[in-house]
């Protein structure tokens, strides 16, 4: 059982939005780092 | 009653404004249409949001919420995932530099650049047209609708006193208008689902007594797909995430961001504020437990509002419904009028303007739009209400694949973009209407429950693959200009 009582398969939701916020700023630091070199 | 109108007259007279303000700074169809490429990331992200989630998706998430449960969670998370953040990912730069390359203003002008495709242009323009005024008047329907169960007032005012605001500050202040407006109309929809999920949440006993309190109504609205099944979930979240990518109202914003180098803040704070999506789904649980006895399920956010809130939260809340309709709203109105104007009119019809009068008939256009959908909506005949189901669909099913191969593969070929469009639209249309044909033989139970969206875009993607091996490349000085090596 996942946390507050939710099947894991439901539960999942909170899981994807949470791995979305950190494709996000991963994404946004990835993408700083590659134009930093680029300018460079 | 007094503190509803308190706040609904101050808000709607700061967006009134902000209309006046940004008139002065519409001073060509380039500012009227895009801002003239001058957006900064917040507000670009935060007004992304604001025209993504209307009134339909709060109060219709929460009667999906409410009639299948938990599952519906799974939608608010498509919505972040794909509808947002992949969105600004894979589409955001290169529809800023695409547009910039090409000089397009609107999607269609889009298709017309990196096709040379006159046809892509004119169908596109009509479909889309066509079926965002049929949104439109959905939006104000659900704006309407909520000013009727909150404040008790007729209908017919609810329209009038949302469709007069918007006309007036797009009309007046343009697309500058429009992305200011929504920027703080994000802020007060987000602070009023916020509020409602914290209130309900509290009174219900929190996260793990909900999902007890749930069960024992029914497994089925706790578990995914739960009572939905995984043919209706798989499809709406499809649509109302994938859908995205070809609507133009949403695409806009890459467009008239300041550079695409400012997409890398816009994404976090897209996927951030975009996150309330999973509220009004979760709202709507909350409600099943709450205010289990409900003549409609629409009606599960307004009596949970009342139930949960005093008049200076039901009031923000109110404010914040109408927020995301009006920030829908305006953003489609200048959408259809640039589109007319530039792609039908000056290009499509090869009428010359000047400069002077092109930003005359946009506002123009933008305040006859809307006034027709203002009356459309005053009493929607059953045609209108019918096609409101499917309009994202047509309208993704139109632009998707033409411009997410027009961005990413050379040798697309014009006629496969075009018959993706039209085969794509057709599909759509005919799978929708398929249960009301009589003459037809009925679908498997199986695949009823399957949404046009996802027949349309099937086709369309069938036909634009296909059509691309069988057919001739975009001209070469096309492909050279989009891709800005020459």
């Amino acid at each position: 059982m996942a946390p507050f009582h939710l099947p894991w398969i439901t539960f999942g939701a909170f899981l994807v939005l949470g791995g979305t916020l950190i494709l996000a700023f991963v994404w946004a630091l990835v993408d700083l780092v590659r134009d930093r070199k680029d300018g460079s | 009653m007094i503190v509803y109108i308190i706040v609904l007259v101050v808000y709607l007279g700061m967006l009134a404004a902000i209309g006046m303000v940004m008139s002065g700074r519409s001073k060509s169809v380039g500012d009227f249409a895009i801002g003239g490429r001058s957006v900064g990331p917040w507000v670009t992200a935060l007004s992304f949001v604001a025209a993504y989630y209307s009134s339909v998706v709060i109060i219709g998430g929460g009667a999906f919420g409410w009639k299948f449960g938990l599952s519906t969670l799974w939608v608010g998370a498509g919505n972040v995932l794909i509808g947002t953040t992949l969105a600004w990912i894979i589409l955001g730069r290169r529809v800023r530099r695409f547009t910039e390359n090409l000089d397009a203003m609107t999607l269609p002008g889009f298709f017309a650049g990196r096709y040379g495709s006159a046809e892509a242009r004119i169908f596109s323009a009509a479909a889309t047209g066509l079926f965002l005024i049929i949104y439109n008047v959905s939006v104000l329907k659900g704006m309407a609708n909520s000013f009727e169960v909150l404040m008790d007032l007729p209908y017919w005012s609810g329209v009038v006193i949302s469709g007069v605001v918007i006309l007036f500050y797009t009309s007046v202040g343009g697309y500058l208008a429009v992305v200011w407006t929504s920027f703080v109309q994000a802020l007060v929809m987000i602070a009023a689902l916020v509020l409602l999920t914290f209130m309900s949440l509290q009174k219900v006993g929190g996260m793990t007594a909900l999902v007890d309190r749930l069960n024992t109504v029914d497994p089925g609205l706790v578990n995914t797909p739960g009572v939905w099944g995984w043919a209706g979930l798989i499809s709406f979240t499809l649509i109302v995430s994938l859908g995205t990518w070809g609507m133009p109202q949403l695409l806009v914003r890459f467009y008239s961001i300041k550079n695409d180098k400012m997409l890398r803040l816009g994404t976090v704070i897209v996927t951030v504020g975009a996150s309330v999506a999973m509220l009004p789904y979760l709202t709507g649980a909350i409600a099943r437990v709450l205010v289990p006895e409900l003549s409609s399920a629409d009606q599960a956010i307004p009596a949970l509002t009342k139930l949960v809130l005093n008049d200076w939260g039901g009031a923000l809340f109110l404010a914040g419904v109408v927020a995301a309709g009006m920030s829908t709203f305006a953003g489609v109105l200048i959408i259809i009028s640039s589109s007319m104007v530039n792609d039908v009119w000056v290009n499509g019809l090869g009428r010359t303007l000047t400069p002077a009068a092109e930003l005359k008939a946009n506002r123009v256009m933008s305040l006859a739009v809307g006034v027709v959908s203002l009356l459309i909506a005053l009493k929607p005949p059953a045609l209108v209400l019918v096609l409101t189901a499917f309009s994202w669909a047509v309208i993704a099913s139109t632009n998707l694949w033409p411009l997410l191969f027009g961005l990413y593969w050379k040798r697309t070929s014009p006629k496969a973009a075009y018959w993706s469009m039209l085969t794509g639209v057709a599909a759509a249309l005919l799978w929708q209407a398929w249960p009301r044909l009589g003459w037809l033989p009925d679908l498997p139970a199986g695949l009823a429950g399957i949404h046009g969206f996802v027949v349309g875009t099937s086709v369309g993607l069938l036909v634009i693959v296909i059509g691309t091996f069988v057919g001739k490349p975009a001209k070469r000085e096309c492909v050279d200009k989009a891709w800005g090596s020459r």
